[in-house]
């Protein structure tokens, strides 16, 4: 009786399993998709239908060194863009640099006001915060059209201080931290400052540490969103060296067509997605914490 | 007994007020840098913004923005509704058809029809009904008569109905996919926790690289992956990218990919605070599972609930990037008949395609007024449902 109750319950866990399973595949599946886009050699990719294993895998579609001889060989990732000198390589470094300075200055920026913010007392602190609060209201499209124009004013088009300080003051990295920062004790601070610390010390060697796991997860969502921002390096960067990889993803997407280019595309999608999923492999917790935190999404 | 206490006030002078700003210096200085910031890219362009709204500018150097009050607000929102009345004939009066690329009167078409011939009856040309500036958004019958609906700016509203029908199929799609997730991996078996994992994994990486790979997985050519396995089982090739009826589906089929693990993870926080002592009490009081979750689950849901609501209408409202990446062509930013247009791939297309800058500073100052009255229905709709 028992043992036919189990086996019941297995079977019944089982079929309600099976729908649930299924649309993990789905969640799973663009990235399939692209690992075994991205190895496929041309003549495989002209295949129709397309295989669904690797049959014959190569790095072809990243570096093709017999570019020269169709129709089994291309120019490979690496090979295209040839309008800018090192081509998706620069726009690899372009992207990393802005988004990795965004979420440097945006940490520093954001707990040092977040610091002022909960621990001192001065006259404007409730009004700077609550203008603070305001502006979140406004989404970001309204800015958009001014903001470029103040680019072009500055002659900031272009540049990566275009992409860099704007994104500097992000806040909703200090209304986070700020709610952080309440739960550490004054006697702590207070302790500081009787053995001479200064505020700044105290921001550096007391605060900073204390608040780590919430700098964390603000970082990893700040640098996520610099990472897949598409809008604004599309109106500000006009130049071909600037490109983000955004921009050249999209790029890459209108241009081309057909089944053998679908290689490049694979490629590209694959290199831009490998420092997300390190970073989701690594800081899996953090990314659950941050969300369950700040309720915010990258 | 009670003595109040009375808090001895210090006296007011812009001397004293002084003073103190001076003894707070450190912290002024410490706020320095964020506010200036803030100050010059985030408060600085909301005030230019609005400024903008009420002018025409081009972007020109030389020719500076002219005012022109609420004019583009006007352009923007303003509609007409009328009735299209058919087209007659006048020398019989009656009702002009089309047969077969013929102009006929209705006596003649009702023949031609018993003949076998299709007729379609003739309406005055909308131009003719609809105010001066205005085309045709939409018509609709009913009751037997045809109205027409008429925009001066058909196109935002074309955008802001494909907005609103992304906004609501994505959020509830969405937020029910995660709160029946997160009841069915609640349990922290090894099976579930990987799931979980699976599904939150596009959460957190479903960037411009991966929106990207879905193009290639629904494009039309015989390499797609859909269309391939729409082969398989022997069913007709759909082109859906280019297909009006697919874009929608498209679009709320990413959201739903993209947007499921957020919700998930904040119900699985939501069940979590759920105090077990209630579940066992409610079982002693004898109380079903299906009562159980009616009366305990949902209510101490519910804020999460309004939360994930609220958040996911602002966070559709301001749909660009799938619509860029996904639809958009070099010509047509839209997709197909701009049935993957948005406001903000509007919004876009306005300023820096065709460089109307004022009034693309006007339609995000609507984009911010209709998220505000969403967001404050929601918040208003939630506090109803608290009462009982």
């Amino acid at each position: 009786m028992i043992e036919y109750q189990g086996r019941m319950t297995r079977l019944v866990n089982k079929i309600v399993y099976a729908p649930v399973i299924f649309m993990a595949l789905l969640m799973i599946l663009p990235y399939y998709w692209m690992v075994i886009g991205a190895f496929k050699p041309v003549p495989e990719l002209r295949k129709i239908p397309p295989t669904f294993i690797v049959e014959d895998p190569t790095l072809n579609s990243f570096y093709d060194s017999q570019r020269d001889t169709p129709p089994d060989h291309q120019r490979g990732l690496f090979q295209r863009f040839e309008d800018t000198p090192a081509g998706f390589g620069r726009f690899y470094f372009n992207s990393m640099f802005v988004a990795v300075s965004i979420t440097f200055f945006s940490l520093v920026l954001g707990s040092l006001t977040a610091f002022v913010l909960a621990k001192h007392q001065f006259p404007g602190r409730q009004f700077f915060f609550l203008l603070f609060m305001a502006s979140m209201m406004v989404p970001w499209q309204v800015t958009l059209i001014p903001s470029f124009l103040l680019m072009r004013d500055l002659k900031w088009i272009d540049t990566y201080q275009a992409l860099i300080i704007p994104a500097s003051a992000q806040v909703f990295a200090v209304f986070f931290l700020r709610q952080y920062m309440f739960s550490i004790p004054d006697e702590i601070l207070d302790a500081a400052r009787v053995d001479g610390a200064s505020e700044f010390r105290i921001w550096r060697s007391v605060i900073l540490p204390l608040v780590r796991p919430a700098m964390v997860a603000i970082g990893l969502t700040i640098f996520l969103g610099q990472w897949n921002n598409l809008v604004w390096p599309l109106i500000v960067m006009q130049s071909a060296e600037m490109r983000t990889l955004p921009l050249a993803i999209s790029l890459l997407n209108q241009s081309l067509s057909g089944a053998t280019t679908l290689g490049l595309i694979m490629a590209a999608a694959l290199l831009t997605s490998i420092p997300t999923l390190l970073l989701f492999l690594r800081f899996q917790k953090e990314f659950v914490r941050g969300i369950t935190m700040t309720g915010m999404k990258g | 007994m009670e003595t109040a206490v009375i808090p001895t006030r210090r006296r007011k002078s812009i001397s004293g007020f002084l003073f103190t700003l001076w003894k707070k210096r450190i912290s002024y200085a410490m706020l320095m840098p964020f506010l200036a910031v803030f100050t010059v890219f985030g408060l600085y362009p909301i005030a230019w913004s609005a400024r903008l709204s009420l002018t025409e500018y081009r972007g020109i150097k030389d020719k500076p923005p002219q005012y022109v009050g609420i004019d583009n607000f006007k352009n923007i929102l303003s509609l007409s509704f009328k009735e299209l009345p058919p087209e007659l004939d006048e020398a019989t009066g009656e009702q002009i058809f089309r047969c077969d690329g013929e102009k006929v009167i209705e006596s003649v078409a009702r023949e031609m029809e018993a003949t076998g011939v299709s007729c379609e009856a003739r309406m005055v040309r909308p131009r003719d009904v609809l105010p001066e500036g205005h085309s045709e958004y939409d018509r609709f019958s009913f009751r037997g008569t045809t109205y027409i609906i008429g925009a001066t700016d058909p196109r935002f509203w074309k955008a802001l109905y494909n907005t609103t029908l992304y906004t609501m199929g994505s959020v509830f799609f969405s937020t029910f996919g995660g709160l029946a997730l997160a009841l069915f991996l609640q349990k922290q078996t090894r099976v579930n926790m990987t799931l979980r994992v699976v599904f939150f994994l596009p959460a957190v990486t479903s960037g411009i690289a991966i929106t990207a790979v879905w193009r290639w997985i629904f494009t039309s050519q015989n390499f797609g992956l859909v269309n391939t396995v729409f082969r398989f089982f022997g069913w007709e090739q759909v082109t859906f990218l280019a297909n009006v009826d697919w874009t929608m589906r498209i679009l709320i089929w990413l959201a739903l990919w993209g947007g499921m693990g957020f919700p998930m993870i904040l119900f699985l926080a939501g069940l979590k605070n759920v105090p077990q002592e209630l579940y066992e009490a409610a079982a002693i009081d004898g109380a079903s599972v299906p009562q159980r979750f009616r009366h305990i689950t949902i209510p101490l849901l519910r804020p999460t609930f309004l939360y994930v609501v609220v958040m996911g209408i602002i966070g559709a409202f301001q749909v660009f990037d799938v619509v860029y990446i996904v639809f958009s062509t070099t010509e047509t930013i839209g997709g197909v008949l701009d049935s993957a247009l948005t406001v903000v791939t509007y919004l876009y297309d306005t300023g820096f395609n065709m460089f109307e800058l004022g009034y693309a500073a006007s339609v995000a100052w609507i984009l911010f007024a209709v998220i505000f009255v969403m967001t404050m229905i929601s918040l208003r709709l939630g506090r109803v449902n608290e009462l009982y």
